[in-house]
């Protein structure tokens, strides 16, 4: 959605001061390409018939951003390096199949970074990968945000990455945004039920460390967005229900510098 | 204590081998691993290390082409792989030694009320129960040890149940004929966070509880931290390194183990955390590479580790490497 | 550099027909197959080299009506004196031409409205999907024989007719597999680079579906020279052109079972049912190999 491929019911997705809906048609296809997108699987995301070259070349032609096929040539090969295909020249007359995981979703992270964007959305790009792949996937990722100034939005249900890579985070639960700030501010001080759960759930590679924290359990599961609770969307849940969460959707309030929460516990009356 | 008397599980040796016209996949060569009563194992490695396979064998329910060319798999004294079909249903398989699959929560049948399907286990396996109105019993009792209500669970259809239900329900059917060992494989992956942290909080106390053992499956190391005692980590087919949890994560003496817990994210350190990149993929099992499977990888390769297989070091009680770092000459 | 690159993207074109040389490697072992395609290769060689085969002009009456076989008609001759040896070499033609052409035009119909069907959805796909299901319901040899009737019997409406009746199947097939694609994140990708939707049919969705619609096309393949032989035997073939299916309708008029000549009768037949099976098994030996492919999408 934030990518312009479906439209929202309601509200805006602004870029750099424009909303993207309401943008003309020539305006989007002028940007579109500055919005990058990787996704989950890498087993699904790339096109068996394509060889790495075309599925990386895509968007440069789609976009026309090179006029000339050497210069199409030769920004690919760039990008391949970059993301450690190397040498290029064996990988780009290769199909999908004949690549590893790893190896797949660094193709998907090339065609990304093609175009040069400005901002990406990476749903769970690690979380299909075996655990030795994962740390270099996600150190490509950063060292493209410290290179290029990429800016992500990184998708994730895995919080201890998200605080690897992520410099703020937005909590949701149910289809809305319950608590956000700067990520280590938000995971040493949770304000939110949700929240606090969510961390005191995650497993974490110590075990001494893991066997003696306290777990904050949570009853019953996830309900489902098409008839969510009234009130507050967490309360069937919650531990600290009061009365007044049945009733009323709580503001989201700015606790602290940013920190942002939608929680009647900390609306002071 | 008498050690000896103590071990549940015993392989001793094993090598299974899927044989195909292209080459033979070394998925599990030269396996040496013992589970002792009452004790959470893990068996830690990557996709495609032969960690899934090893538990198939044990059961031995390998896929076709899969071979175990060699080795011992003893179980309370009985060797499994010399035993006959008809005995290894009969004594073994859910009796003895039970499994959750990987993905068995959706693999529930769908036209069947979780009553059925808990019945239908127990009465595959009629010879092992007097009295089935007491088996029924057994069931209900299963259903609330892991947090069910037996009312609204037995007469629902697996749709009708969310995830975290159904790998309740699919623990229950692994304790249904009081087994030894229950083999779970990834149990974990595909529940989301909060219900993972409660499924494993259920399978530590019903472990606790009951007194049998787990053997883990699994790639995910804090899972690992949560519930193991001891840990045995697998590349490419071979055991690498085991120790006591502590020993693994405090103290890992294998390069690979030392990568791979070092490569995970913590919640808590977040990014004061260097984490380890390593370099390379795992190889391909039809032909590994010469000497040390993990030499291509491995930050302090030796000439030696090119050419020979490291020995098992024993560095102290229950911690051993297979590594030439560890080898003093 | 340029000179590099250009090198380089030679190479690149050069892997085009790893595919296929993949495919092929695979299917050299399949034993059927093979059998089942050099079988088809030696039709194709007859019917392209007919006249050089054959001893006879198989218009021309060259001997007695009924003749058994004698060194002259190797297969004796029919009713009007022609040779059944060339007769049957000549019906290869008809049988081949008709078959091919009435299932590449049966394919294409199919794969149009299967892709249209399964990527656009909603009314597009409700009304197409309509419409095959009338023609999928419709009995096919009745209508088949109606249809004929009615449009007269030369061997472009004998085409056309397999088509209408064939194209269905393809079509259902065509559209699950694109629905399936068409959630494949690689599509919403090409949507993200700014792709269009003729672009993302043709360069995303057709190529993955070609195996599917090839191994689709050999099954119609038999089914149309089958149909074809059934139409004709009943007497609805076109007249003017030989085939083996208007021989054995002019061999069971004239009783050729009973009469001196038996072979006018199970020569064509064989011709068919060798041909028909080479089909299947080509048909087998492909899906065997393009299936497992399509349906587990990832194998670790």
């Amino acid at each position: 959605m934030v990518l312009g491929l479906y439209k929202p019911t309601n509200g805006k997705v602004i870029y750099k001061g424009k909303d993207i809906f309401r943008m003309r048609r020539r305006e989007w296809r002028k940007i579109r390409h500055k919005l990058q997108m990787i996704y989950q699987d890498p087993y699904e995301s790339l096109n068996p018939r394509q060889k790495v070259f075309d599925i990386i070349a895509e968007p440069l032609r789609l976009n026309k951003l090179y006029s000339s096929k050497d210069e199409i040539y030769d920004k690919v090969m760039g990008v391949m390096e970059s993301v450690k295909l190397v040498p290029p020249e064996d990988f780009m007359i290769r199909y999908p199949h004949e690549l590893s995981g790893g190896q797949r979703q660094r193709v998907a992270i090339a065609r990304a970074i093609v175009t040069e964007p400005d901002f990406i959305v990476a749903d769970e790009p690690v979380s299909m990968l075996d655990a030795s792949l994962r740390a270099s996937i996600l150190d490509l990722l950063l060292g493209f945000r410290d290179k290029l100034g990429v800016t992500y939005l990184y998708i994730t249900h895995d919080l201890a990455t998200a605080r690897y890579v992520g410099d703020r985070m937005a909590i949701m639960y149910l289809g809305q945004i319950v608590e956000s700030g700067q990520i280590d501010e938000l995971i040493e001080n949770p304000m939110h039920p949700y929240t606090q759960a969510l961390i005191s759930s995650i497993p974490v590679p110590d075990p001494e460390y893991t066997r003696k924290k306290k777990r904050i359990k949570l009853k019953g599961e996830p309900p489902t967005p098409i008839n969510p609770p009234k009130g507050c969307r967490f309360h069937p849940r919650c531990p600290y229900k009061m009365d007044i969460c049945e009733k009323e959707d709580p503001e989201e309030i700015n606790v602290n510098n940013g920190h942002m929460v939608k929680c009647w516990l900390h609306i002071k009356k | 204590m008498n050690s000896e008397n103590n071990i549940l599980l015993d392989i001793r040796k094993l090598r299974v081998y899927y044989v195909m016209s292209t080459g033979s996949v070394k998925a599990v060569d030269d396996v040496d691993l013992t589970i002792k009563n009452n004790e959470v194992v893990a068996l830690v490695g990557e996709s495609g290390c032969g960690k899934s396979t090893l538990a198939y064998s044990i059961l031995r329910i390998l896929p076709y082409p899969g071979e175990i060319i060699s080795g011992e798999i003893i179980f309370n004294g009985m060797d499994l792989t010399k035993m006959d079909e008809e005995e290894l249903r009969k004594k073994i398989r859910w009796r003895n030694i039970s499994m959750i699959f990987q993905g068995a929560m959706n693999s529930l049948n769908p036209v069947m009320k979780i009553k059925d399907q808990l019945m239908e286990a127990i009465i595959y396996h009629e010879d092992a129960i007097e009295d089935v109105d007491a088996a029924y019993l057994k069931a209900i009792e299963l259903i609330r040890r892991v947090g069910l209500d037996p009312d609204r669970v037995l007469n629902s259809y697996p749709h009708e149940l969310s995830g975290g239900m159904k790998q309740r329900v699919v623990i229950a059917m692994s304790l249904l004929l009081n087994p030894r060992l229950v083999i779970a494989d990834e149990p974990t992956t595909a529940l989301d966070v909060t219900t993972q942290a409660n499924i494993i909080d259920l399978l530590k106390d019903i472990q606790r509880e009951i007194g049998i053992s787990i053997l883990l499956i699994t790639h995910d190391l804090p899972v690992v931290a949560e519930i193991a005692d001891r840990v045995y980590v697998m590349y490419a087919g071979k055991i690498v390194e085991y120790a006591d949890i502590y020993s693994i994560f405090k103290n890992p003496q294998h390069p690979y183990t030392e990568g791979l817990i070092n490569s995970v994210p913590s919640l808590v350190e977040g990014k004061l955390r260097k984490l380890t990149i390593m370099k390379g993929e795992p190889p391909d099992l039809i032909n590994p590479p010469k000497g040390c499977r993990f030499h291509p990888r491995c930050p302090y390769k030796m000439d030696i580790c090119e050419k020979e297989e490291p020995p098992p070091v024993k560095l102290k009680e229950g911690h051993v490497a297979n590594c030439w770092l560890h080898v003093k000459r | 550099m340029t000179e590099v690159s250009m090198k380089n993207r030679k190479k690149m074109y050069g892997g085009r027909w790893r595919g296929v040389k993949e495919f092929l490697k695979v299917y050299r072992k399949n034993k059927l197959g093979m059998i089942g395609l050099i079988l088809i290769i030696i039709y194709v060689f007859i019917a392209i080299f007919a006249p050089y085969i054959t001893p006879y002009n198989p218009y021309e009456k060259t001997g007695k009506p009924f003749i058994p076989p004698s060194p002259e008609h190797i297969f004796g001759t029919d009713e009007l004196g022609r040779d059944i040896f060339s007769l049957t070499i000549y019906g290869t033609r008809i049988s081949l031409f008709v078959g091919i052409l009435a299932t590449l035009l049966s394919a294409v119909i199919g794969s149009a409205v299967g892709i249209l069907s399964g990527y656009f959805g909603g009314l597009i796909d409700d009304l197409l999907m309509r419409i095959t299901d009338l023609f999928l319901i419709i009995p096919g040899i009745p209508f088949l024989i109606v249809l004929s009737v009615i449009l007269g019997s030369n061997i472009w409406n004998i085409i056309t007719v397999i088509a209408i009746i064939s194209w269905p199947s393809t079509a259902r097939l065509v559209r699950s597999e694109t629905l399936s694609l068409k959630s494949r994140t690689f599509i919403e990708a090409a949507k993200l680079a700014g792709a269009t939707d003729t672009y993302i049919l043709t360069r995303h969705i057709l190529v993955n579906v070609l195996p599917l619609i090839s191994a689709s096309i050999i099954l119609t393949i038999t089914r149309a020279i089958i149909l074809e032989a059934g139409l004709s035997f009943l007497g609805l073939g076109d007249p003017t052109k030989i085939s083996w299916g208007t021989m054995l309708y002019f061999a069971d008029r004239y009783g050729a079972m009973f009469s001196s000549n038996p072979y006018y009768i199970i020569i064509p037949g064989v011709a068919l049912s060798v041909l028909g099976l080479a089909f299947v098994f080509v048909s087998y030996a492909v899906d065997e190999i393009v299936n497992p492919r399509l349906r587990t999408r990832r194998l670790r």
